[in-house]
């Protein structure tokens, strides 16, 4: 049987050094940090996934709890929002998914979103997101609420899929990760929860210390730096930021800083 | 209204069976499923929508298309196909219809740069574009390509996917592949080189 040509981007091509550098371009499309988290909301209200959790009773008065404490808190909410990401692409070695309860400020209530607890979130307010299994198609999951058992954040998936594959799911769980938490933190920053930021700013430098968002991380610190009041901090590193990256996209968010 | 044509097949219901793939047996998937899958992939939709054509001002909701169908289709899937190839059958399926139903203007960024490529050596030059002025340019290369060779070559160049894997998604032949494939790549050079020999300035108003 004839077998696949080599791939153009292969290193053994003799594609031109121009063709790379457009098909590179194309493969280095990323959304934006915060459209997974945006798109899981739309997406829960689309298909009505939230509210559903009525198999398991020790949730429902957790979601109570969350929908309280989304409608009392308003803007100022301080709860934890930390979302990590889970990994599945081999259905097969699923772990149970648990969620975190994406608190949006007052309008919005509840909204849901994917993720383990961190074994070190200070309170989160972790609910199990499932809609009712149809009996004849569910896997039950057997493993504890997440709440009761911290689980191990950073266990790759088992894949059974080829090379390529198996590398980028893995890259892609922590990028997941990590912009799963740079959202976390912008939101926490936004809503005057600079403790809780903080915590999730330092979250993201144990669990993924070497990540590609670097440069909104940075610019989150410089952010929050000057939310707990250390100005001087704040400006050294946006000085060093810009003196870094003239062009960045970030470079007008930060000249605020500088002056 | 269901914007999804109906298809002969998917990849979940006929087994791609790639070299390496363990034989398993399938693997009914609950709706806690989905949210792994959604974590997973999202970020690979968005790509592989763009990639196949979709606007960056609509793939938001497009791929919040891909992952209802996904959600809707979860029961059938089964586990018989990597995850990965069955939502890229989606894609590729959403993207299609996408570009059939919505009037999508071929629109050429008018902020590129008018640079004369005129000489070989000048090819670096597209190296110190913008990244942002080079995708533009990538994108409108692609745009000029047949869609039937242009989702070929997508899956194959850039998601990465064999022949097989790929007929089985568009349900041709992998004869058909390979023809789609070899005809996108002559086509793809061709524009290139169009570009090196006329310079970007070409660009605006094709």
């Amino acid at each position: 049987m004839v077998s696949d040509p080599k791939r153009l981007l292969d290193q053994a091509s003799a594609t031109s050094e121009l063709e790379r550098n457009l098909l590179h371009s194309l493969r280095e499309i990323d959304p934006p940090a915060d459209a997974a988290a945006q798109g899981w909301q739309s997406l829960a209200k689309s298909i009505a996934v939230a509210g559903a959790a009525a198999t398991l009773g020790s949730t429902s008065s957790s979601i109570q709890e969350a929908a309280t404490l989304g409608e009392a808190a308003g803007s100022g909410a301080s709860s934890g929002v930390r979302t990590v990401a889970t990994t599945g692409a081999n259905l097969s070695v699923l772990k149970a998914v648990s969620a975190l309860v994406l608190v949006g400020g007052a309008a919005t209530g509840v909204a849901w979103s994917v993720g383990r607890a961190p074994a070190t979130a200070p309170s989160p307010i972790a609910v199990v997101a499932s809609a009712p299994p149809e009996p004849a198609q569910t896997v039950i999951p057997t493993q504890p609420p997440p709440w009761v058992a911290p689980v191990e954040l950073s266990t790759p998936a088992k894949i059974t899929s080829p090379r390529a594959a198996a590398k980028s799911a893995e890259s892609q769980d922590l990028l997941t990760k990590e912009s799963e938490l740079v959202v976390a933190a912008r939101a926490q920053l936004r809503q005057g929860d600079v403790r809780g930021a903080g915590a999730t700013l330092q979250e993201l430098d144990r669990a993924v210390p070497h990540g590609k968002l670097a440069q909104e991380r940075e610019v989150l610190r410089i952010e929050w730096l000057a939310a707990r009041g250390d100005h001087k901090g704040a400006a050294r590193r946006a000085r060093a930021f810009l003196t870094a990256h003239p062009k960045s996209p970030h470079a007008a968010r930060l000249s605020r800083f500088v002056d | 209204m269901n914007a999804l044509r109906p298809s002969a097949s998917l990849p979940g219901d006929s087994p791609v069976e790639s070299p390496s793939a363990p034989l398993r047996a399938p693997t009914p998937v609950s709706r806690d499923d989905f949210e792994s899958i959604y974590a997973a992939h999202f970020k690979q939709v968005w790509g592989a929508l763009r990639r196949l054509g979709v606007r960056e001002a609509d793939v938001a909701d497009v791929s919040q298309k891909v992952f209802i169908t996904a959600y809707r289709k979860l029961d059938s899937f089964e586990g018989r196909a990597h995850v990965r190839t069955w939502l890229l059958g989606i894609c590729e399926r959403t993207a299609s219809d996408y570009r059939r139903s919505a009037p999508v203007r071929r629109e050429v960024a008018t902020d590129v740069a008018t640079i004369e490529l005129t000489a070989p050596e000048r090819t670096d030059v597209v190296a110190e574009l913008g990244s942002r002025q080079r995708l533009q340019i990538a994108e409108t290369l692609l745009d000029k390509l047949p869609e039937a060779q242009r989702a070929v070559f997508v899956l194959f160049e850039l998601e990465e996917l064999s022949g097989p894997e790929i007929a089985a998604i568009l349900d041709i032949s992998v004869g058909t592949v390979r023809s789609r494939l070899r005809l996108a790549r002559e086509t793809f050079t061709r524009e290139v080189q169009r570009l090196t020999a006329r310079g970007l300035s070409e660009m605006e108003g094709a």
